[in-house]
């Protein structure tokens, strides 16, 4: 139950990691559009 | 039902011994108090919609994520800080760190760097003005109302309360990157219905601030005094509440809906104070989420037009 339980966090922050350079991007290319 | 959610102190002990081993992606999100985030968002997005410009969809939906983050940050460093009163009261009991789910050092430094995250980002892609009202929203809750007032005064729900009024001037701020009277008549909106609404939820819950030791006004003032406490804030607010629409942000359904919910919600406080049981005092607990949560859905609705672009600028100082 423990692994399964910490392979979960690790998938959620991995998402969450992902989830942030993703809108990073996002926020950078609307920036240097003028917006 | 387990020991450790029955037995506090076990609880304790589990997390000492390494309990946040086993917890959950869930025991995460509830430390960031999603209930309490939902509203502080709505009152958010109403702030940003009510503003007389927009933003680009992106940049509104990060500056969304910052505040519910921001919101939930201060959530998690408040059961952090909590966590031993929140052992002895049967609402909070079950949270994750009594619970000895998560360990009291993992929640703060998940509550700090959600905080600090979402000051930084809110500054960096929306404006240091959102950033710095949001890092503000933070500070006051954590510092002014958690640590200094919650246990020391009655009036720590009065004046607390401010740091959940601040996301309509974060959302108007991450918008126009200024702020106006409307955005702050939405601050007073909340502000003054916070102690109504928090006073309802101690009244029937008297038993288990006292046990714990938190001086709210029902603990220290007793019922009565409460109760007229209750009736004088939501007089306060009937007129307020119409200031949205006196000033423009809102149109005539908002300012008919403010009237009758008003009504209703100064009813609530006369039922309260009247009634010698609880039951008043629940029912009006759950009203005050519905009026606000009603207010804010107009205002978003009313200007929701404004949006695609057919309605006239509002008005601003």
């Amino acid at each position: 139950m423990i692994d399964r339980n910490r392979r979960a966090r690790n998938i959620a922050l991995l998402i969450a990691l992902l989830g942030f350079v993703a809108l990073i991007y996002g926020i950078t290319i609307v920036r240097m559009s003028g917006h | 039902m387990s020991d450790t959610t029955t037995h506090p102190t076990a609880g304790f002990a589990a997390a000492a011994a390494g309990a946040a081993e086993g917890a959950r992606v869930g025991d995460f999100l509830q430390l960031l108090k999603p209930r309490v985030m939902s509203l502080v968002v709505f009152s958010g997005i109403a702030g940003m919609v009510a503003a007389p410009s927009h933003l680009h969809p992106l940049l509104a939906a990060v500056a969304v994520l910052c505040i519910a983050v921001g919101a939930g940050a201060s959530g998690a460093i408040n059961m952090w800080y909590d966590r031993d009163i929140d052992a002895i009261m049967s609402r909070t009991c079950r949270r994750p760190i009594p619970a000895g789910r998560i360990e009291p050092s993992e929640a703060a430094g998940f509550g700090v760097v959600l905080a600090i995250g979402s000051v930084g980002l809110m500054g960096l892609a929306i404006n240091w003005l959102a950033g710095g009202l949001l890092a503000a929203a933070i500070l006051f809750y954590v510092f002014v109302y958690t640590m200094w007032l919650k246990r020391r005064t009655p009036q720590n729900i009065v004046i607390g309360g401010a740091a959940g009024a601040f996301p309509p001037m974060i959302g108007w701020a991450a918008v126009t990157g200024h702020l106006a009277l409307a955005p702050i008549m939405l601050f007073l909106l909340i502000f003054m219905w916070t102690p109504p609404h928090f006073w309802a939820l101690a009244l029937f819950r008297a038993g288990d601030y006292a046990k714990a030791g938190v001086p709210m006004l029902p603990v220290v003032a007793g019922a009565r005094a409460t109760k007229i406490q209750m009736l004088i804030y939501t007089l306060v607010l009937f007129p307020i509440a119409l200031a949205p629409w006196a000033l423009g942000i809102a149109g005539n359904l908002y300012g008919a809906a403010a009237v009758v919910l008003g009504g209703f919600f100064i009813l609530a406080a006369v039922s309260v104070f009247l009634d010698r049981t609880d039951r008043s005092a629940k029912r009006m607990f759950a009203f005050s989420i519905l009026y606000l949560f009603l207010l804010f859905a107009l205002i978003i609705t009313d200007r929701a037009p404004g949006l695609l672009g057919s309605l006239p600028a509002g008005v601003l100082w």
